[in-house]
């Protein structure tokens, strides 16, 4: 076993530290506010010790901390050295043994006698753990019974503790409290959010893990006339976000959105974000053969903010039925974009030639002889070129109901003045409509 | 420096300027091609056709379709040998700019097709600016009338004509090849 210990003589959030060096090794304990313990033999194949070293303290150096990093074989070795910044057991003060009775601080009683013991050893000119280990159990246990034993056998290397359990926070949040009022609008509130996204995805990215659905709430102070003192925002993520880079934009485009219609009127006294959905994700080496992932993020990332900035509806690619009819011959396919088509469906073959436009609604036009009449406007005729093609059905679709519903179309391809090219259709009571135009 | 050979430098250096050295598209009856990175204003009653044989001759690449309101038939897209998946189409009846801006910073698709319903030069310079950075050809579709914006660097009238495309060059100032 080797055991990695990061001492912090300032108190330190040691829990949220924790979750970032998850990348390294599910095996994780800490004491609270003072220490962090990774179990990274098993991983030793994946990192070196100066690695492992160097990753670290650009983790706590990105969240303004520092910590005394020491290997050992265990967590109590391993704490006292980083404790007492030693490299060799033996040259530990003998005011280690506490460290190695009770490292994380548990049974009182215990600190207590080990205090004792250690006072009689040092009046007795024992001052470091050298000299303690040399002494033999059996005085040990005459004088100081059971903890003299249980320190020896720790100091020893001979008895292992049990890595209490710890668990990263099921739900990941990040708040900031302003003491004194805090006025911003959208940059000043981006400006804090970026912060904590950042936070948020680097423990998100800890746990192989990527954000679905955001929430962001901004809390101003209560006041009569801001109604809307609260406001919680919540971000359904059309693709999982892996970094605060493409999250930011979304966010920001329904910031700017919000604060155009209520504006922040109050001093904001919090801001809060939390996850609310995370998906698993498959983190590992950069591809260096092709920038695929990158490129399907990027992809991902625009459709996520244009849909923020149109809606869902407006942002789409289109896909091709088996519907004769030029209207219904496609819909709308809203899922991930560029992505290649699952039935693919192609009656080109089948079909005429289409035109490039077609109308929302089929405009009814009067044909007299040479003229066409659009919208009570008068061209001339080039070419008409007959029975193009002919469409009929519907009545299966509403077959009792609506027997109305049916259609019977004749097209015409018709090219008029100025070399404009039409398509119109005849029903079967010889009225004529535009439907579409090529252009 | 004589005044002849001042002017000459001065000419030299503002073609240079002005034509600056650009990677081109290949373009049905165009053979001058259309630059990479440039905004594109077309008008007239085959221009649709036209970008779409241009499309179809760079098939590797995305395409961003804006409009106002659905109106493009993506049936006749697909028969004229351009594949669904590359297009991605955008309706707003809003602004476009922003659409615009994220496709164009996003470098991501090549041809951006949009509506041609600015008027303000501070706009097209804008849209410029970016489509030059991205290398995206920005396509504006007008309505009637060319725009007098200095910012558009190529204006085509593409009308139908019995052989395939009839094109009225308007302005051309986008660069020379490479």
């Amino acid at each position: 076993m080797k055991v990695a210990c990061l001492w912090f003589s300032q108190p330190a959030p040691t829990s949220l530290l924790a979750e970032l060096l998850l990348r390294f090794s599910p095996q994780i304990s800490i004491l609270k506010n003072k220490a962090i313990f990774i179990e990274i033999g098993k991983c030793r194949n994946l990192y070196s010790e100066e690695s492992f070293l160097a990753r670290t303290r650009i983790i706590l150096k990105r969240h303004n901390q520092v910590a005394r990093i020491k290997f050992g074989c265990d967590i109590t070795d391993s704490l006292a050295l980083a404790k007492f910044n030693s490299n060799c057991i033996d040259d530990l003060p003998l005011d280690a043994l506490i460290d190695f009775a009770d490292p994380f601080e548990r049974d009182e009683i215990l600190r207590k006698a080990v205090v004792k013991m250690i006072e009689c050893f040092q009046d007795l000119g024992i001052h470091n753990i050298a000299s303690f280990k040399k002494i033999p159990t059996g005085q040990l246990l005459s004088r100081f019974s059971v903890v003299g034993r249980h320190c020896h056998s720790r100091v020893h290397m001979t008895d292992f503790i049990n890595w209490p359990l710890w668990a990263p926070d099921e739900v990941i949040s990040q708040k900031k409290d302003f003491q004194v009022g805090f006025y911003g609008e959208l940059e000043t509130i981006l400006f804090e959010l970026k912060a904590q996204l950042d936070h948020i995805f680097s423990r998100t990215f800890s746990r192989k893990k990527r954000v679905m659905k955001l929430q962001i709430e901004i809390k101003c102070e209560k006041i009569s006339t801001h109604p809307n003192f609260l406001r919680t925002l919540r971000f359904d993520f059309f693709a999982p976000q892996g970094s605060s880079k493409g999250a930011l934009r979304i966010v920001k485009e329904r910031l700017a959105k919000e604060f155009e219609k209520n504006p922040i009127r109050s001093p904001i006294e919090s801001l809060e974000t939390k996850v609310l959905k995370m998906v698993d994700f498959e983190g590992g080496q950069k591809n260096i053969f092709n920038n695929d992932e990158e490129k399907f993020e990027q992809v991902n990332s625009i459709h996520n903010q244009l849909i923020e900035l149109l809606g869902t509806e407006n942002v789409f690619q289109a896909e091709l039925t088996q519907d004769r009819r030029p209207e219904k011959s496609w819909k709308k396919k809203f899922d991930t974009p560029h992505s290649p088509a699952e039935n693919k469906i192609d009656l080109t073959d089948l079909i005429p030639e289409r035109s490039t436009y077609l109308c929302r609604y089929p405009v009814k036009v009067e044909v007299t002889a040479g003229y066409i009449h659009i919208n009570k406007k008068r061209y001339s005729i080039i070419h008409w070129d007959n029975q193009i093609e002919k469409i009929n059905g519907g009545w299966f679709e509403k077959p009792v109901a609506e027997i109305q519903n049916t259609f019977d179309r004749s097209y015409s391809f018709v090219e008029i003045e100025g070399h404009q090219k039409l398509s119109i259709f005849q029903t079967k009571d010889r009225q004529f409509y535009l439907h579409g135009y090529y252009g | 420096m004589g005044k002849a050979e001042l002017l000459r430098d001065l000419r030299e250096k503002t073609g240079l300027i002005e034509l600056p050295k650009k990677q081109f598209w290949t373009a049905p009856d165009f053979p001058a091609g259309v630059a990479k990175g440039i905004v594109v204003e077309l008008l007239g009653n085959a221009r649709t056709e036209w970008l779409l044989q241009l499309f179809s001759m760079h098939p590797e690449h995305y395409i961003f379709w804006c409009e106002r309101k659905v109106a493009a038939n993506p049936t006749a897209f697909h028969q004229r040998g351009i594949s669904l998946e590359r297009i991605k189409f955008i309706n707003s009846t809003k602004d476009l700019q922003q659409p615009l801006r994220l496709a164009l910073d996003s470098q991501f698709y090549p041809f951006i097709v949009a509506p041609n319903h600015f008027d303000e030069v501070r706009i097209f310079q804008r849209l410029s600016l970016l489509a030059e950075k991205s290398k995206s050809t920005l396509f504006l579709l007008g309505d009637k009338k060319f725009s007098p914006a200095w910012p558009i660097a190529l204006q085509l009238e593409i009308v139908a004509s019995e052989s395939g495309f009839k094109i009225e060059i308007q302005k051309q100032k986008h660069g020379v090849a490479e």
